[in-house]
């Protein structure tokens, strides 16, 4: 629709407004040097009452714990989430609504697994990430097999039509469990992405690059993470997400790769993950090639808010604070290990 | 989600801590009383050490000497009983614990640890054995000593006729 901008205010102004106001509280280099320097967690507690977490840690009980700390950032991205989501009118809820799709996946896959070792599912539950929750959570542990599943359960979650190409009779083991992992987070990206090219506009020029970005690094990942284990080649190749750059050709390949070296050498004939894969390496001192992958995601996040009038700064928002929560987690490991050596190793973003 | 913090946790992994025998044994080398060490009577402490060696591993089978016979029946129907819980629990690969397509990092920190794993053993072993040589040094070093102190007062005696 042309000249969208002019109408986008009436329903999306405000938020968008707030959604910049929290992006500038977003740690700074600054704040990342004075949490560096703390000794232990109660001083990482100080010095981020300084910042826009203000005193979200004063009521736990001490000693302090670095998962408490994570559930608590968790928690304020989440608030703010939730608040956008509630004043959010059409088409921004929906798209809001696909934003936490992808933590329903991965909430669904730990009950399964959990299911699988005999947890009881109160003790599942709280583990799940509160953006991804629906209403039928507590229910999964009855099912035995995936169709059972589908049928009694999933079906009337937002996330059954990415079930299509999933439903087997087989038994829910380690290896199916990860298959159906990977085929709901392909069904979704690829939805994701016409959803973002339907809505046009600014939105589409802005999210498509980055959910290209985020299919292409799924399909490197997973070929990498494969060598070594039984997942066949074929069934590889049905997990990789097709609305990246390397589809059909870099796609085919990467199926085909059977070691390290040949899916570098697919990334070299794209100019972007070219770059990513040099000077990847396991020792001290070299980052690994997700580090490089976590960078750039950021850069392309970072975009996003230099454009207006679009829904891209509601997802970047949420992975950028997804980012800094990882950072902030990396440094209090770090501090609460005293193993100090590679504490600068987390992803400025500002 | 968990599995980006567990991420990278891995790089702890690939730096093995040093096991606490190590600075014990700095201490046996600094405070050394022996300069050199009879390779003979180590040699009879070695069935201990494969006691040890035993101990650590009850699904090894080693034929040693008659004291410790009781040592292995015992062991052999403790093996029997556990071998098949030792069966079902040892094909679990720890891994698997993280999904199926875990990051490469994770499977180094495995390798590296399993490699560690034999070398703090030997170290161990070899603290007994040189703990071990020790004593039997300072014991004969009296021995010497007392001999010593009886032929020179066997000596005194008739010159003092």
């Amino acid at each position: 629709m042309p000249f969208s901008e002019f109408t986008f205010n009436v329903d999306s102004g405000y938020l968008e407004g707030l959604v910049r106001g929290f992006k500038g509280g977003i740690l700074k280099r600054t704040d990342y040097v004075n949490l560096v320097q703390c000794d232990t967690l109660e001083d990482l507690k100080l010095h981020l009452q300084s910042t826009d977490y203000g005193s979200f840690l004063a009521n736990e009980a001490s000693p302090l714990t670095v998962s408490v700390i994570d559930d608590k950032l968790k928690e304020k991205m989440v608030v703010e989430f939730s608040h956008m989501r509630n004043h959010a009118y059409e088409p921004l809820a929906g798209f809001l609504d696909f934003i936490t799709y992808s933590y329903m996946i991965d909430n669904v896959i730990l009950l399964i697994t959990g299911t699988l070792h005999q947890r009881a599912i109160s003790e599942l539950v709280p583990k799940c990430h509160p953006l991804g929750s629906f209403e039928q959570m507590e229910a999964v542990n009855i099912a035995q097999t995936p169709a059972e599943l589908y049928n009694a359960i999933l079906v009337d979650t937002p996330l059954a039509p990415f079930f299509q190409d999933c439903i087997s009779e087989q038994d829910l083991d380690e290896m199916n469990i990860e298959i159906i992992r990977n085929t709901l987070y392909k069904a979704y990206l690829e939805s994701f992405f016409n959803i973002c090219n339907q809505l046009g506009g600014t939105t589409a020029e802005m999210m498509c690059p980055i959910l290209e970005f985020e299919a292409d690094r799924r399909a490197i990942i997973i070929t990498i993470n494969s060598f070594g284990t039984e997942l066949s080649k074929e069934d590889r190749a049905k997990l990789f997400p097709r609305c990246g750059k390397l589809h059909p050709e870099g796609l085919a390949q990467l199926a085909r790769a059977d070691d390290y070296e040949q899916v570098k050498n697919v990334a070299d004939y794209y100019p972007d993950y070219k770059q990513l894969f040099e000077g990847v390496g396991s020792n001290p001192g070299e980052k690994t090639l997700e580090d490089r992958f976590f960078e750039h995601e950021v850069k392309l996040n970072i975009l996003a808010f230099l454009n207006q009038f679009h829904f891209g700064v509601f997802y970047s928002y949420v992975k950028l604070k997804e980012q800094e929560c990882r950072n902030i987690v990396w440094i209090a490991e770090c501090i609460a290990q005293r193993h100090r050596a590679k504490i600068d190793n987390y992803i400025p973003i500002f | 989600m968990k599995e980006g913090r567990l991420q990278k946790r891995n790089a702890f992994g690939n730096q093995c801590k040093k096991p606490a025998g190590l600075t014990s044994l700095q201490l046996l080398e600094a405070g050394s009383r022996m300069n050199r060490i009879h390779q003979g009577p180590v040699e009879t402490l070695t069935a201990e050490v494969q006691g040890v060696r035993r101990r650590k591993n009850p699904t090894e089978m080693d034929t040693v000497g008659s004291e410790d016979r009781e040592h292995t029946s015992s062991l052999e129907r403790w093996d029997k009983t556990s071998d098949n819980a030792v069966e079902k629990v040892l094909p679990q690969d720890p891994l698997k614990w993280f999904g199926v397509l875990v990051p490469q990092s994770l499977r180094q920190a495995q390798q590296s640890f399993k490699q560690a794993i034999p070398v703090s053993v030997e170290l161990a072993s070899l603290q007994v054995q040189l703990h071990d040589a020790q004593d039997l040094y300072s014991h004969l070093l009296e021995k010497k000593q007392q001999l010593l102190l009886s032929k020179n007062r066997g000596r005194d005696v008739p010159s003092s006729d």
